[in-house]
């Protein structure tokens, strides 16, 4: 266990940050959990190794088109899919829809690349720079765009949802989608908005994480999971920490690791934090609010009168 | 989905189905089985072995010899799975042309030998199969039993005394791996104390705390026990964190993806492979892939394609002989095999494990190159 295993663990997990940004902004639109939603990173991931690395775009065209690619990609799939759940308030069908739709992006991507791993080659990022202490790594592009999206992003995010007019109807739409549209917000606009900026963010996670770790059908169901978990115990509400959640997640497994006969425990000790988050979120603090509240009108009834 | 196409759907499935299967039927073929990952992460084994066979099959053809009809099981490369697809596939065939995994190869062995149906293999290399497969397992890939003490001495003899170590301790190729490696780096003298064996996981693909901990062993030599673009992302993360010591492995390294994911790190890699690893007609075989499949075959297909052979070989002998084409008749026939293959001369010992003489260094140059490594 060492300064460096935590600072490379927490830097490391920046990677999952705008994707649980996204899934937390369209989870409370929603009002489901959107467990397909990370699959728009494997298919922007997917997306851009095919426009550089086959059609031979050239790179930046390649990243804008496959997060703009990624961004339609999902507002589609939601209009299709999921707008009827989402309007008729039925979380739980629309959870096992997107089980189903994970699944079956996760093996018509199989299929088309014949499970093949897949790496960048002309898009390999070749800028880097060798970090000395506490880090001890080098540091490439894709490091420093997750970093930013966390230093960036996530207060970006935060402040226009809790800050700006077109936050409140967010907001309101998220409280109560009929309310909203009789006070003239157009509810429709507002879902195309979210889903598409929340496919965004997680066509973003995809693929800076690809172009970090290469290309598989596979590679967002495990960090899926982990976004999952970390908006349930935290709440898609709460940007900020959910934000924050996955990176203090990121660094306590990497600990993990670097522990010899502990390293199996790696993806455990992540969801059983989470765990403990969720008993926290949901059982602790209810009581100590419950408790504060009991607390409180007693003391108001002690209070001498006049 | 309106309730009224559903059957409409099913149907349209069903046809699919059928249809893909008609397809695999090829008259008077002899049918033999291959429970290979057809889907989920493991996918990449499975098609290698069937863009292998697919040309070994052309091949056979072409050369007017016994054509085989390969049914296909998706096993996923785990236990569970490969015991129900042989169990649907064991009266259907006449042999198993590979099972995929050194954990279900252990596993299917165990009923194979009471059903007396013949294995053979490209992928099972680990050295609990040499006792435990049984009379019916056959292999043309080397046990790591003598692939890891190859890698062993050359790496004493270059002078490397203290070894670090990483593996998938949810592979049963990777833990088997580890336990020769380990076992015969010591019995040589080499340093490699238990704490520094890491073992990751198989969703693990950032190693960063990992190596950080075995660099501080101070090592002269990292044994890699992970396969594919895993141990490409591995021995690259390493040289970004400042490691200039050799990467050993075996034919783990000698994969396309690895080589991708590995990226300039590739050319800090030793693996030990048969002497005659890369014959004329291995040439023509990789010449054949590349034009079909647009892509590299790795060191499986080379493999799938000789097992392929072998066993076509075996089963000409058998009906050469006027013998009925069973299990027993295959396995005696498999026993006697003598035959050049993509990889070497391929001869099965006691234990139906490939007979070799000697190892070959490799490494790889920077445009991606397999050639043999310079001795220190």
């Amino acid at each position: 266990m060492s300064v460096e295993t935590l600072v490379g663990g927490l830097l490391r997990a920046t990677y999952f940050v705008p994707a649980v940004l996204g899934f937390c902004l369209a989870a409370r639109h929603g009002g489901y959990l959107p467990l397909w939603l990370p699959q728009c990173g494997t298919i922007a991931a997917y997306l851009a190794y095919y426009f550089a690395e086959r059609s031979g775009w050239n790179g930046a065209c390649s990243l804008v088109g496959a997060l703009i690619a990624g961004g339609v990609l999902g507002v589609a799939c939601h209009r299709l899919l999921f707008a009827g759940h989402v309007a008729r308030r039925e979380p739980y069908a629309a959870l096992l829809r997107g089980v189903a739709v994970s699944l079956v992006i996760e093996n018509v991507v199989g299929l088309m690349s014949s499970g093949y791993a897949l790496a960048f080659e002309t898009l390999r990022p070749t800028w880097q720079v060798v970090c000395g202490w506490p880090l001890n790594d080098t540091l490439r592009l894709p490091d420093l765009v997750s970093l930013g999206a966390l230093a960036v992003l996530a207060p970006a995010l935060w402040l226009s949802v809790n800050h700006t007019r077109l936050g409140l109807a967010y907001r309101a739409v998220a409280s109560d989608r009929d309310l909203a549209r009789e006070h003239g917000i157009n509810a429709d606009r507002i879902d195309t908005l979210v889903i598409f900026g929340a496919s965004s963010l997680c066509a973003c996670s995809g693929i800076l994480y690809a172009l970090r770790y290469g290309l598989t059908p596979q590679m967002m169901t495990t960090p899926a999971l982990k976004i999952v978990a970390v908006a349930v115990a935290v709440g898609p509400d709460r940007l900020l920490i959910s934000a924050t959640a996955v990176v203090m997640m990121g660094g306590i497994e990497r600990l993990c690791q670097g522990i010899p006969g502990a390293a199996g425990l790696e993806h455990g000790v992540g969801y059983t934090v989470l765990i403990i988050g969720v008993m926290a979120n949901y059982v602790l603090r209810p009581l100590w609010r419950r408790w504060a509240l009991v607390m409180g009108k007693e003391r108001f009834n002690e209070r001498p009168v006049g | 989905m309106n309730i009224k196409r559903q059957p409409l759907y099913a149907l349209l499935a069903t046809i699919l189905f059928v249809g893909a299967a008609c397809r695999q039927q090829h008259p008077g073929a002899v049918a033999v089985g291959a429970l290979v990952p057809l889907s989920g992460p493991n996918m990449s084994y499975g098609t290698a072995c069937r863009q292998a066979y697919e040309i070994a099959r052309d091949d056979a053809k072409h050369l007017g010899r016994a054509e085989l009809n390969v049914i296909y099981g998706d096993s996923l490369m785990e236990v569970g799975p490969t015991l129900r697809q042989y169990q649907d596939l064991k009266r259907k065939v006449v042999a198993f042309v590979e099972v995929a995994g050194s954990g279900p190869a252990l596993a299917v062995s165990v009923e194979a030998g009471k059903d007396r149906i013949p294995i053979l293999s490209a992928i099972a290399s680990s050295p609990k199969l040499t006792a435990g497969g049984g009379d019916y397992f056959f292999r043309v890939i080397p046990s790591d039993e003598h692939s890891a003490p190859a890698l062993s001495d050359w790496a004493f003899e270059a002078g490397l005394k203290r070894a670090v170590m990483v593996f998938n301790q949810q592979n049963a190729w990777a833990t088997g791996f580890k336990e020769a490696a380990v076992t015969a780096y010591r019995q040589r003298g080499g340093l490699l104390p238990d704490d520094a064996v890491i073992g990751v996981t198989r969703d693990t693909l950032d190693f960063s705390a990992a190596i950080a901990a075995l660099k501080r062993k101070n090592p002269d030599v990292w044994f890699v026990g992970l396969q594919g673009a895993q141990a490409g992302l591995f021995v690259s993360q390493a040289l970004d964190k400042g490691v200039t010591q050799p990467f050993l492995g075996v034919d783990n390294f000698d994969e396309q993806e690895f080589v991708d994911a590995a990226g300039r790190a590739k050319t800090q890699v030793r693996f030990v492979l048969p002497a005659v690893a890369r014959s004329e007609s291995a040439q023509r075989f990789a010449a054949e892939f590349r034009a079909r499949f647009n892509r590299e075959p790795g060191g499986l297909a080379f493999r799938a394609y000789d097992a392929y052979m072998v066993l076509v070989s075996a089963i000409e002998a058998v009906q050469k002989a006027g013998l009925p084409l069973d299990g027993a008749h295959l396995q005696a026939a498999l026993r006697q095999i003598r035959t050049e293959g993509l990889t070497g001369s391929i001869e099965f010992d006691s234990n139906n494990d490939l007979k070799r003489a000697a190892y070959t260094l490799w490494t790889y140059t920077p445009d991606g190159k397999m050639i043999p490594a310079p001795q220190r």
